[in-house]
C-alpha cells in the first residue's frame, strides 16, 4: 500500500509513493521526496501535475513512461495527476494523504477507560 | 436491529466527512487483559469498538458522557458521567473449594472460596483537557452518584505523540487516587462475605499508577495496525486483599484497525 494510484482511464497509470503523511502538534508538516512514475498505452505528449503547483511539475515528449522526484513539504492533502498538457483532461492521479494526530477539539484526544485508545 | 445496521452504513460516508462530529472506527485482532482477582479469568478483547460524537457542548465518548463548560487556549473543561469498569473483573471468577484455610491452617473439609460479586457504579465528576507541544493532561474528579460505593476517584494522566514514517507512538503514564470507600467497596471482604478461607478486610485510600503504550503503523488514512501494551500497578490497599492475587494488572492487543 505505499503507492497507488486513485484513478485510471485505462490507457495511463500513475504511481507515487509515499502517499501518507502523519502530522500533529509537534510535527505540523512532512519533509517527503515523491517518486512519481507514469505509464502509458501510447506514446505521446505527457505531463504530470500537482494541486499545489499552477504549473504542471514535468512533462514528457513522445514518451510512453516517465519517472520524476519531487521534494516538498507537505501540510495538506493534495494530488498529483498525469494529462497531456494544459487544460486537457486528467488521465490517472494519485491523492497524498494527511492524518491528523491532533485536533481543534480536545476531547477528541481524551483518554478513556474503556477502550485501549487504539485507533 | 437488521433495519438498523443498513441505516448506519448508509450514514458512514457522512460520519468520515472531515468535519463531522462522529469518530467511528473498529479494531480486531486479540489482546488480553489480566484479572488480579482470586480464581479469575483474564479478560479477552477480541473486537474493540470506538464510537464517540462531538458536539459543540454535548460530546459522548465510548460510555462517557460530557458537557463541556469552557473551551480556550489552555483548558477544555466539562461536567461529565459514567460507569466504572473495574466490575468487569468480578464478573469472571470461579468458584473453588480448599481445605486451607487463611491463616494456613489444614480444614476439616473443603470449603467453598468464591469471589464476592460487586456492582457498576454511576459517577458523575469534572474533567480538565490541555495540550501543546509538551503533549497532552487530563485531570478528572470522579463521585458516586449511584449509591454503590460512595466513593471517589481522582486521575491525571499525561501522554505524547511521536510520529516515525508511517508509525505513531503514544506513551503515556497516570495516577489514581482512590478513595477509602471506593477501594473497600471492590477490594473489601465484609464480615458476612468472610468464610475460613476468605477473611473479612477492609481496604483503605490508595493510589494506583499505570503507564501504556499504543503504537499504529497506519496502511493509510483508515486502515492501520493497532498494538498497545499496559501495566497498572494496584494500591498497596487493593493489593493487600485476600481476594486479590496479582499485584498489577497487564494488558496487551495486537490487531488491525479501520476508521471511518
Amino acid at each position: 500500500m505505499a503507492a497507488a494510484d486513485d484513478s485510471s482511464d485505462g490507457e495511463a497509470s500513475l504511481a507515487v509513493k509515499p502517499l501518507l503523511c502523519i502530522v500533529d502538534q509537534r510535527t505540523p508538516s512532512c519533509n517527503m521526496r515523491f517518486l512519481i512514475t507514469w505509464q502509458s498505452r501510447e506514446a505521446g505528449y505527457y505531463c504530470v501535475s500537482s494541486d499545489l503547483d499552477d504549473a504542471a511539475l514535468r512533462c514528457w515528449g513522445e514518451a510512453q513512461s516517465g519517472r520524476h522526484e519531487d521534494h516538498r513539504e507537505v501540510v495538506e492533502t493534495f494530488r498529483y495527476w498525469l494529462n497531456r498538457g494544459a487544460d486537457q483532461p486528467e488521465l490517472a492521479s494519485a491523492t497524498v494523504e494527511v492524518l491528523r494526530k491532533d485536533s481543534d477539539d480536545r476531547r477528541r484526544r481524551r483518554r478513556t477507560k474503556y477502550v485501549w485508545d487504539l485507533l | 436491529m437488521r433495519r438498523l445496521i443498513p441505516c448506519l452504513l448508509l450514514l458512514l460516508p457522512a460520519f468520515a466527512a472531515a468535519d463531522s462530529p462522529w469518530r467511528l472506527g473498529v479494531v480486531m485482532g486479540y489482546g488480553e487483559r489480566s484479572n488480579p482477582l482470586l480464581n479469575s479469568d483474564d479478560v479477552p478483547i477480541v473486537v474493540d469498538l470506538d464510537i464517540a460524537y462531538f458536539g459543540k457542548r454535548f460530546f459522548f465518548d465510548n460510555g462517557d458522557l460530557g458537557l463541556t463548560l469552557a473551551d480556550n487556549e489552555l483548558v477544555t473543561a466539562s461536567v461529565m458521567a459514567r460507569v466504572r469498569s473495574d466490575r468487569v473483573f468480578f464478573g469472571r471468577t470461579n468458584t473453588r473449594f480448599i481445605n486451607i484455610g487463611s491463616a494456613g491452617q489444614g480444614l476439616e473439609s473443603p470449603v467453598e472460596i468464591t469471589v464476592p460479586d460487586r456492582d457498576y457504579a454511576a459517577e458523575a465528576g469534572v474533567e480538565l483537557l490541555s495540550d501543546g507541544r509538551w503533549g497532552f493532561l487530563q485531570v478528572n474528579a470522579f463521585h458516586d452518584i449511584s449509591g454503590t460505593h460512595n466513593g471517589y476517584e481522582l486521575d491525571i494522566d499525561y501522554g505524547i505523540g511521536f510520529r516515525a514514517g508511517r508509525w505513531y507512538l503514544r506513551p503515556s503514564c497516570g495516577l489514581s487516587y482512590k478513595s477509602a470507600d471506593l477501594n473497600d467497596y471492590y477490594w473489601g471482604v465484609r464480615p458476612s462475605e468472610a468464610s475460613e478461607a476468605l477473611p473479612a478486610y477492609e481496604a483503605g485510600a490508595g493510589i494506583n499508577t499505570r503507564a501504556r503504550l499504543s503504537a499504529n503503523y497506519y496502511f493509510s488514512r483508515n486502515w492501520m495496525l493497532a498494538l498497545s501494551a499496559e501495566y497498572e500497578r494496584l494500591n498497596d490497599e487493593a493489593a493487600g486483599s485476600p481476594i486479590v492475587t496479582d499485584e498489577a494488572v497487564l494488558g496487551y492487543f495486537a490487531g488491525f484497525g479501520y476508521r471511518f
